[in-house]
């Protein structure tokens, strides 16, 4: 047996955990989000979506999120 | 029913003495014992008796005396000569006024008859400690006078006799471990220095010792006996009935702790300034700061209303304190306790001390008051434990023992009420600082309070893993969570603020003030197309001895994009270009942008199935190529560059591009193995230049294209060139990597500016320095996108161009580069790894811990970029984009880049790198960085080049590989090079196997690929197999088996040493209990520590079967 390379070993990123609990923020130019729901939503974004699974709201995002341009240059 | 000897040792600890006269049962001080006691012990009188009968007061002494449980420990680390003058326990006393001076030594005098350990030795018989006490009469008093040396001189020779005091030695084995000084100043000045060994005394003891002293000095100077009661028990007696006692109190005290301390981890592993050393360097510093009255106050109340101590507040404070420095919720702090285990040393001078472990859960947020309750009873549940000796605490725990490291806690905390020594008789004495301390843990807090109340925090700390910048840091935040605590105690402790409002406010927004005014109504190419319009026949571009000038770049390019426009590019859409670098090749990319579309560079090297994925993935309106035959990529149209050929235009089409369009996508490797690109806009690519220009020499100059075509740099140095009118020089592939040409080509070419990452950079400084063929035309040297090393030979290239400027930038794709530094002109003043710098213009950096609060200086978070410099997001790819750039908390609206990157502020406002998230290792408790050792193992005399990577065997064992590009003439043997690092790094640093390669796996923009190390079993050298010996006997065989199981390694030869092979002590215990069972009986840890290797564990454990 090959010994693998270690991995990361340290406090997960929040954004990272698989188990958290997220809301999809957008600001004024449309840009989407992830945003851990027990964090306060920052100054000049609106929630749009959740709070739900990391997953939902990533599928969220995938579907809604369709220009990435921001909404100036649209 | 209690056990007899917990209901004796209850009585201990209640204060109660018993003993038997004539057979009878008495105990004191009278009237001590409630009726339910009494009731107690008129019941179990006669077992009482016959348990006393068992464990007699020591009336006789036998001949040899044991150390007290006490001393053990301590007594075993002097004879290995590990503490050396560590211990020595110094303290000075100015006195002033008329001194009676025969009545101070009488009183000495009878300190020294009263407390035998005072005057006892403590020699080795048969390996084992023992005291020796001699009998009563010197003093070990000395009179020193230095009235006749000048104020200067006195002070001076008092540095010296510190100086002395703390690097003499005493020898443990004769009895002068305590001995008093008189130093006459002055008539009616003197200092009275008691110098010591901690064997003898210990902290609690001085003030017994001060008691003594002031009660005696008064007593003689009138002509009074010593009214001081003669002491019941000496210390050697109180030795002997430790070690008589009956064994299950210990015992229960050790289930204790067993239990208590299960599964901690082996170190608190704070961040420190830098790596520890092999073994630790004592070496100490001290830092002191005052608690606001009001907020000393409130801890006060804060105790009272929580039905704690003072002292339990502040030890909650430090567990916090700890926890959000380091990040580690499971927090070890340890404690000096009182051990004096029998009442009647309440009064002695000795060494009674044992070290206590407070061990805190911090996971779950508690709040303040809630951490209180947690740790209320563990306090007094370990002081009612407190009576096990600490050795034998190790022992029984048997944690990672690592000489760098103290073993179960490595912080400790103290509280002192002081009871001062500032009176004798008619006279006023005043401590003075016994010079420079030792410091024995990590750190050490102790909290003070003066008899007016007043409190101070003092931190010491061990000066070579700390700055004192940092232990001062750190007292302000303790500071500044204690009067958040005051004010609001049912805060999550996670949200208790460690950095006060005006240091928040200056890592958030002094020093991201960065806010700078730039043209940002033009693109890149309109940038451009000033520097044509103002000097037409300046040479743009150069390669291979063919130059276009900015003129014929740009009408070039004009006929191009008038093509492209044609074909349907315009703002946003992509274009691939799949050229060689080239003249071509630049006019290709202004053409693109000069459409308004964006360009995506692949790399013509790379293989057609990655240059089809990228393809794919751009969804390109159409793909550059040099010629129709090298096929298309996917299904986008190819435009073969030698069919278009060279036609020129001396107008540009009209700009449909806003600076907000994207400018380039470049692709990344994504985890998930497929490529991301990165969309960039003229905007961020613009304000970058813009600030580029204005960094002095690195702003411009004659640029050398070193970077890959398909690297983010290689804009760089094609738009901050361009853009300022000055000459970018082409380099071949080739050249590009034979540093020798590459010399030849930056003279010619009289190159004034160069973009590399470091590898390369050491690659040609090395060369330069070792040819002498230092290239004096250069005037920046521009480093991102790996760690820069301060190295040897990078140095040496810089000391020798004074004139030339060394430039650290930083920045992932995502936000192109982020913060630069500029390095002193004077090389001897870098340091090893220096800093990436601070955020450049209309940029902002955050170092956010894992809750994305901000932390203060010194403590290591991620790295977030804010501001114009962030990419628009990933082509494409919404749900990536959305969980990489989120929200910037801070700036309303807008958004940030999360890095992955771990860095940290230092106090002066720049960031340090300290790795990748992804890469940091655990190995044996320790969190390592591999950059930190192979930044040592680069000096290593005969290694060209090396990176370190973790491997996992099994289960929880992570060990380190070393793979080295030897010098050819001279390489270094595995042996050679453990030696080289364990001479400079703590054990857990040192990688167990090195793997010689030929050159290091490299991605296509020249960083290091750890993904690309060869895997280890290639044939690594383990160091120690250098002559590889078969074991010769069956028992050998076996040994040899369980090693190379145990360790992994292929083979082990009966020469090999197991701790060499990478064994430690958790290891070992393997070992021997595989071993215990192979030979049928119990084989010792210690064996295997004192015969490692195979041959000599063999004959040791042979010699005993015969014996």
């Amino acid at each position: 047996m090959n010994p693998s390379v270690a991995e990361e070993v340290d406090a997960m990123n929040p954004f990272d955990d698989p188990e958290g609990r997220f809301l999809v923020l957008v600001n004024d130019e449309e840009q989407h989000s992830l945003w851990p729901s027990r964090r306060a939503v920052p100054a000049g974004w609106r929630i749009v979506y959740g709070e739900d699974s990391r997953q939902a709201c990533l599928d969220y995002v995938e579907q809604h999120w369709t220009d990435l341009r921001p909404l100036s240059v649209r | 029913m209690l056990a007899i000897s917990d209901l004796l040792e209850e009585l201990r600890l209640a204060g109660i003495q018993l003993w038997l006269q004539d057979g009878r049962l008495r105990y004191r001080p009278a009237g001590a014992l409630d009726g339910e006691r009494l009731a107690v012990l008129r019941e179990r009188r006669d077992e009482l008796i016959s348990a006393i009968r068992a464990d007699p007061a020591p009336a006789a002494r036998p001949d040899s005396i044991p150390l007290s449980e006490h001393q053990q420990g301590m007594w075993f680390l002097d004879q290995m000569g590990l503490l050396g003058p560590a211990y020595n326990q110094t303290s000075l006393h100015r006195i002033a006024g008329d001194l009676d001076v025969a009545a101070l030594r009488s009183a000495i005098t009878e300190i020294m008859r009263r407390h035998e350990i005072l005057r006892t030795a403590f020699p080795a018989r048969d390996g084992i400690g023992v005291q020796v006490v001699e009998p009563a009469g010197d003093p070990r008093f000395t009179f020193l006078d230095v009235s006749g040396l000048s104020v200067a001189e006195q002070d001076r020779w008092l540095d010296d006799r510190k100086r002395m005091y703390a690097e003499y030695r005493f020898d443990i084995s004769a009895a002068r471990n305590f001995c008093t000084e008189l130093i006459r100043f002055g008539p009616a000045e003197h200092v009275l220095v008691f110098r010591s060994y901690h064997l003898v005394i210990d902290g609690s003891s001085y003030a017994h010792l001060f008691h003594e002293l002031r009660t005696l000095y008064a007593a003689y100077r009138t002509g009074i006996p010593s009214p001081l009661p003669e002491l019941t028990m000496q210390y050697a007696d109180y030795a002997l009935w430790q070690h008589g006692r009956d064994g299950a109190v210990a015992k229960r005290h050790l289930d204790y702790w067993k239990e208590r301390l299960a599964d901690a981890p082996d170190v608190f592993d704070l961040p420190t300034d830098r790596p520890r050393t092999a073994v630790a360097d004592l070496a100490g510093g001290m830092v002191e700061v005052p608690v606001p009255a009001e907020v000393a106050d409130g801890l006060r109340r804060l105790a009272g209303r929580e039905d704690a101590t003072l002292f339990m507040v502040l030890l909650a404070a430090f567990h916090t304190l700890l926890y959000r420095w380091s990040g580690q919720t499971d927090v070890s702090i340890g404690m000096i306790a009182d051990g004096r285990a029998h009442p009647d040393v309440a009064a002695n001078i000795g060494h009674f001390v044992n070290p206590v472990v407070l061990r805190a859960d911090l996971a779950g947020q508690p709040t303040f008051a809630g951490l209180l309750g947690q740790l209320r009873p563990r306090l007094v549940e370990a002081l009612e434990h407190r009576h096990v000796p600490f050795d034998r605490l190790v022992a029984e725990l048997r944690p990672q023992r690592d000489l760098a490291v103290h073993p179960l806690f490595q912080v400790l905390f103290t509280y002192l009420a002081a009871e001062p020594f500032d009176l004798l008789d008619g006279l006023t004495v005043t401590q003075i600082e016994p010079g420079e301390p030792k410091a024995m843990f990590d750190l050490t807090l102790s909290v003070s309070e003066t008899e007016a109340g007043d409190m101070y925090v003092g931190m010491a700390y061990r000066t070579a893993l700390f700055d004192r910048s940092t232990v001062q840091r750190l007292a302000g935040y303790l500071i500044n969570l204690l009067t958040a605590v005051v004010a609001a105690p049912d805060v999550s402790i996670d949200d208790l603020p460690l950095m006060s409002a005006a240091q928040r406010h200056e890592v958030l927004e002094v020093w991201n003030d960065t806010a700078n005014r730039f043209d940002d109504g033009s693109c890149l190419h309109q940038v451009i197309e000033r520097q044509v319009a103002a000097a037409p026949a300046a040479t743009a571009v150069v390669f291979e001895g063919r130059a276009l000038t900015y003129r014929e770049l740009d009408e070039r390019a004009n006929a191009l994009a008038w093509h492209l426009r044609e074909l349907g590019v315009g703002p946003d859409e992509r274009v691939g270009i799949a050229l060689h670098r080239s003249l071509d090749m630049v006019v290709a990319n202004l053409a693109v942008l000069k459409a308004g579309g964006a360009c995506v560079p692949i790399d013509p090297t790379y293989p057609m199935a990655r240059q089809q994925l990228i393809a794919e993935d751009a969804a390109l309106q159409l793909l550059i190529r040099p010629t129709a035959n090298e096929g298309g990529a996917g299904s986008a149209p190819v435009l073969a560059f030698d069919a278009f050929g060279t036609p020129a235009t001396a107008t540009s089409p009209p700009n449909l591009a806003d600076p907000a369009h994207i400018a380039w996508v470049l692709y990344t490797s994504g985890s998930t193995g497929r490529p991301k690109g990165v969309a960039m806009s003229h905007r961020a690519l613009h304000n970058q230049a813009q600030w580029q220009q204005r960094q002095g020499p690195g702003g411009r100059g004659r640029t050398l294209q070193w970077a890959a075509l398909s690297f983010d740099i290689f804009y760089q140095e094609m738009v901050t060139t361009l853009s300022v009118g000055d000459t970018l020089v082409l380099v071949s592939e080739e050249v590009r990597h034979d540093f020798e040409r590459l010399l030849d080509v930056i003279s010619e070419q009289r190159i004034e500016r160069i973009f590399m990452p470091f590898v390369a950079l050491r690659g040609l400084a090395e060369l330069a320095v070792r040819l002498d063929r230092i290239p004096r035309s250069l005037r920046a040297v521009l480093t991102a996108g790996e760690q820069l090393q301060a190295t040897p030979a990078i140095r040496a290239f810089f000391e020798q161009m004074p004139a030339c400027t060394l430039y650290n930038q930083y920045g992932p794709i995502e936000v192109h580069l982020a913060t630069s530094h500029q390095l002193d002109p004077d090389p001897t003043t870098w340091a090893e790894l220096p800093p990436i710098g601070r955020p450049f213009d209309n940029v902002r950096t955050y170092v956010l811990d894992a809750e994305l609060r901000p932390v203060p200086p010194g403590v290591a978070g991620e790295l977030f970029v804010g501001g114009i410099a962030l990419a628009r997001g990933y082509l494409g790819r919404p749900e990536l984009t959305a969980e990489r750039f989120l929200p910037d908390p801070f700036s309303t609206g807008a958004r940030m880049y999360r890095t992955g990157d771990r860095v940290r502020w230092n106090a002066a406002g720049q960031l340090e790198f300290i790795g990748r998230i992804d890469d940091q290792v655990k190995i044996r408790g320790f969190r390592v960085e591999v950059a930190e050792i192979e930044a040592v193992l680069t000096g290593c005399p005969g290694v060209r080049e090396c990176a370190v990577a973790a491997h996992r065997h099994g289960a929880g064992d992570v060990r380190l590989v070393a793979y080295v590009v030897p010098d050819a003439d001279a390489p270094p043997t595995a042996t050679e090079l453990r030696a080289f690092l364990a001479a400079r790094l703590p054990d857990y640093m040192v990688p167990a196997a090195y793997q010689t390669v030929t050159e290091l796996p490299r991605t296509p923009s020249g960083k290091l690929s750890r993904r690309l190390l060869p895997q280890l079993y290639d044939g690594p050298e383990w160091a120690g197999a250098a002559q590889y010996e078969s074991p010769s006997t069956p028992l050998e065989e076996h040994i040899a088996a369980i090693w190379a199981e145990v360790l992994a390694v292929p083979r082990v030869g009966r020469r090999d040493n197991f701790f060499e092979l990478g064994g430690h002590s958790l290891l070992a215990v393997t070992v021997v209990t595989r071993l215990s069972e192979v030979v049928g009986r119990t084989v010792a840890l210690r064996a295997l520590f004192e015969a490692p290797t195979v041959a000599a564990l063999a004959s040791r454990l042979s010699d005993a079967e015969e014996r």
